[in-house]
């Protein structure tokens, strides 16, 4: 298979490994975006934690799941089992680090002591998460003994507890302290105002009953005076008036001591000369105890008393005090506040005889200052903006906290109306608040939107009550706003951060197919590839067959020349040596000169046929390889035989140095390469000698022990010397190739095929698995050392 | 004057023979085909037979093993005359009962010096 293909298939591989994992992940995030949702349905605290808890588990695992919430400064504790136990302390030691350093926790432990696991579950995890929502810690997640397999499952956890920890703070902050304060102050408020319209009620009838009471004195002294006139006129004669007289006098003075409020009279020192039952049992005192014993300002606490003493000589000035406070002390040592009014009894010249003064008991009035007081405070210090507002949308009452949500101050804001908090496009919502709090009705957890001094928009939630006056009629509101803008700010990030997850899970599907059409491509491109290889397969096997039929058709050709260009020559050889010798009658010089060379060119045209023929074979790789046991000394005598004739003719000394051995080799190919050596001596060498000689060796005459096989083989040596040409040093590398036909003046006229060496050399080497060397030396004559195996094995190699 | 019978097809290859076998002194007989060949080795008992291998019908391997089971001409010698060796040509030749086999071209100059030496004669 082509390189390529493998890479392809390692790709496809690669890629469906990525496939698979994308796959996974999606399906995961999808089971995280179904937990938030399934938490985020919850209604309230109690249901959002049951939520948690049973769906944590069902989509992560482990044991068991365990939160640890805080409201205010209080710690709770919620799990499978137990549903929100306070706790005073916090007694797992992960929690604590976690709840500490704000750092999720983890641990390996060990399992195997669990009977429920299977037994390649015998590692588990514990994993413990801070729960923070805008940098404040809400609480702490502890999920025990998760499967550790599902350890890299849970990168996306953190991103769902930000989630959790968010919808978790916006349900504890739905309990904290300011809606206690402020269903305490509604219902002190209700309270009080009922308290307030019994006390108004009870003040107006004293206040009656008491002007009704002086009335009547008034005109019961007018009357008495008159009686009293009347009865200096009429004593002597009206003695029996007297009796109803007495009997008014009575009525009187039971009037004035059994009268709902307290009643004395004061000298000009101050000391009591009148006092009634019931101021006298207000205080715990006889009337003899204070009655000419005492003064009013025995009766007052220090600070009443400078009151007193800064007051009493203006009053006698004046004639006249109205509401002032004292604290006067009872008998028992305790306060009783009261509020007095006082009229001067003066002589015809003005001159103060005593006072007459009327005290009321305020100590329940007091209560209801107090109370007042408090709610007031209360209001003040809520963190809520508390509005009182009449019907017409003018602020009549603003407190801290909607100084620090709306940015006004007090001063500012009293006085001014509602319009300038609403930005304009909710102006239609504020009439319909208006209208509704006209039906009376109430508007609760009312979520918009408020402008700010600073220009700044704010969310709100708005609860707003109609204020009725002691007679059922609206006549204004009370509005608490609460700043939500964080809340929403929050709500808003969790549907991003929501969003955010679908996106991912977008993204990744996308991603996801994607990959999917580039596994495609990839397959198509391998088909393609694997098409492109068929076709070439295809090609080499047609090219392969041609290649065969190619060789089929040389060998015939072989054939067929060795057959077809020998038999014509054997004719021409034949009668040109028959004429040629005068077998048939005698030939005159010019024609025996014609004759010679038809024969001559004849046997060249013959040996060039046999070389081409030779070299074909081995090429062709048919060239049959036919070892025979025989003499090495026959061998080389009859491939002298061959050249004997040359060598006498031309005059040249033969050296022989050979020697008898047996050798099985292939006996014709080892001719021919001898002969081949022979001859070319002979051409090349015009005079001195050529030497021939045998020997025997251990190894190849070069000394190469590349081959351990051939190194333990018995070689025969053959050396060809000759006193020639000789062969420049640049041409030896060039000897042994086809149709190299060396330039030199001296060759010009020698006759050769170009083949002879070639073929020498690939008989040597190819059949009798040899080697041939030449060594020369320019002018002075070659040496050709033809080094074979002594033993050619049947199959054609070395031993 | 000796018979020697030349079986062979080609007329110039015939000649050629033919002039190296008179120069020696020898009647030369000849057929063109193998089973003339056959006939004329059992007539004529010639003193040697030159077989060319490669012959139209019987060829040369076939004509000699008939030649071979005649027992009347068992031991007359059968030169076989080949174009190029083939392999395994050698074995078939004397396999078939050849005496001895030289390979063209023919030297008409050597040819029956070499027969001579062959067969031991002179």
């Amino acid at each position: 298979m082509p390189e390529s293909t493998t890479k392809t298939v390692d790709e496809l591989a690669r890629l469906k490994e990525r496939a698979r994992i994308l796959a996974q992940d999606k399906s995961y995030l999808q089971l995280i975006i179904n937990l938030m949702n399934k938490v985020s349905a919850a209604q309230g605290l109690d249901n959002m934690i049951e939520a948690l808890l049973n769906n944590i588990l069902d989509v992560i695992g482990g044991t068991n799941i365990i939160l640890y919430y805080r409201i205010d400064e209080d710690l709770y504790r919620a799990d499978l089992f137990t549903k929100q136990l306070k706790l005073d302390r916090i007694d797992d030691d992960l929690v604590r680090k976690s709840f500490d350093s704000g750092e999720p926790q983890e641990v390996e432990h060990d399992f195997s002591d669990t009977q429920m696991l299977t037994p390649e579950f015998t590692m588990a995890y514990t994993w413990v998460f801070p729960l923070l929502a805008g940098g404040e810690m809400v609480g702490v997640i502890k999920l025990e003994n998760l499967h550790i397999a599902m350890r890299k499952l849970y990168s996306e956890l953190p991103t769902f507890f930000a989630y959790v920890a968010s919808a978790l703070k916006n349900e504890i902050v739905g309990l904290t302290r300011l809606e206690i304060a402020y269903d305490r102050v509604s219902e002190m408020n209700e309270e009080l105002k009922l308290k307030i319209e019994e006390r108004t009620e009870i003040e107006g009838k004293l206040l009656l009953a008491s002007d009704e009471l002086e009335e009547r004195v008034a005109k019961r002294t007018e009357e008495l005076r008159n009686a009293n006139e009347q009865i200096r006129h009429e004593l002597e004669e009206r003695t029996s008036a007297e009796e109803a007289l007495r009997k008014s006098a009575e009525e009187i003075l039971d009037l004035y001591n059994h009268a709902p409020c307290g009643y004395h009279s004061l000298d000009k020192d101050g000391l009591f000369i009148r006092v009634n039952d019931t101021e006298l049992q207000w205080l715990g005192y006889t009337r003899e105890e204070i009655v000419d014993v005492k003064k009013f300002a025995d009766l007052l606490t220090e600070s009443s008393l400078r009151l007193f003493q800064d007051h009493f000589p203006l009053f006698k000035a004046q004639g006249c005090a109205r509401d002032l406070e004292f604290e006067m002390v009872r008998k028992d040592g305790t306060i009783l506040p009261v509020l007095l009014g006082a009229t001067a009894i003066t002589d015809n010249d003005g001159n103060f005889i005593m006072s007459r003064s009327t005290i009321y008991d305020i100590s329940e009035r007091k209560i209801v200052a107090e109370t007042e007081h408090l709610l007031s405070a209360i209001v003040q210090s809520s963190n809520d903006a508390i509005i009182g507002k009449d019907l017409n949308e003018v602020i009549l009452s603003w407190n801290k906290g909607a100084e620090r949500i709306y940015g006004y101050s007090a001063e500012e804001a009293v006085g001014q109306r509602i319009p300038m908090l609403v930005p304009p496009e909710q102006e239609g919502e504020l009439k319909e608040i208006m209208a509704a709090l006209r039906r009376g009705e109430m508007i609760e957890h009312y979520k918009t939107e408020r402008l700010r001094k600073d220009g700044r928009r704010i969310s709100v939630s708005l609860t707003i009550s109609p204020l009725k006056d002691a007679a059922g009629c609206i006549v204004g509101a009370s509005a608490i706003a609460r700043d939500i803008t964080e809340q929403v700010r929050a709500e808003e990030d969790a549907v991003k951060l929501n969003a955010d997850l679908e996106q991912r899970v977008a993204d990744r599907t996308s991603d996801l197919v994607a990959k999917g059409r580039e596994l495609l491509t990839s397959q198509q491109a391998l088909m393609n590839i694997v098409e492109d290889l068929n076709a070439q397969a295809t090609e080499l096997e047609k090219a392969n067959a041609r290649l065969q039929e190619l060789e089929r058709l040389k060998s015939m050709f072989i054939a067929s020349m060795s057959h077809e260009l020998r038999t014509p020559l054997n004719s021409i050889i034949g009668f040109a040596s028959i004429l040629l010798n005068e077998w048939l009658g005698p030939v005159n010089v010019e024609q025996k000169e014609n004759l010679a060379t038809i024969l001559r060119s004849g046997k060249h045209l013959l040996t060039l046929i046999n070389d081409v023929i030779d070299v074909s074979k081995i090429e062709a790789g048919k060239i049959e390889v036919r070892p025979e046991e025989f003499d090495l000394y026959d061998l080389l005598t009859e491939a002298i035989q061959y050249v004997v004739k040359d060598i006498q003719e031309k005059g040249l000394a033969l050296h022989l140095g050979i020697e008898h051995r047996r050798i099985f080799t292939d006996k014709q190919r080892l001719l021919q390469c001898v002969i081949n050596l022979l001859s070319n001596a002979v051409k090349f060498t015009k005079a001195g000698s050529i030497t021939l000689v045998s020997s025997g060796s251990n190894g190849p005459p070069d000394g190469e022990a590349e081959d351990l096989t051939r190194q333990e083989t018995s070689f025969v040596i053959i050396t060809v010397q000759d006193t020639g040409i000789g062969i420049a040093e640049e041409d030896i590398s060039r000897l042994f190739q086809p149709f190299v036909r060396l330039v030199s003046p001296l060759w010009a006229t020698i006759p050769g095929t170009g083949l002879g060496l070639y073929l020498t050399r690939k008989l040597t080497v190819e059949v009798l698995r040899g080697e041939i060397h030449c060594q020369s030396t320019l002018g002075e004559g070659s040496t050709f050392t033809l080094s074979i195996p002594e033993r050619l094995n049947e199959k054609g190699t070395g031993n | 004057m000796k018979k020697v019978l030349v079986i062979e097809d080609n007329m110039d290859n015939l000649r050629l023979i033919s002039y190296a076998l008179q120069r020696h002194g020898y009647e030369v007989i000849s057929a063109e085909t193998g089973i003339r060949g056959v006939e004329l080795a059992i007539s004529e008992r010639p003193f040697f037979i030159i077989m060319d291998i490669n012959l139209p019908g019987i060829d040369g391997f076939e004509a000699t093993k008939r030649i071979r089971q005649s027992e009347a001409n068992g031991d007359i010698p059968i030169i076989a005359i080949t174009s190029y060796a083939m392999a395994g040509d050698m074995e078939r030749i004397m396999a078939a009962g050849c005496t001895g086999y030289f390979e063209k071209p023919i030297d008409p100059m050597t040819i029956v010096d070499k027969i001579h030496v062959l067969l031991g004669v002179k």
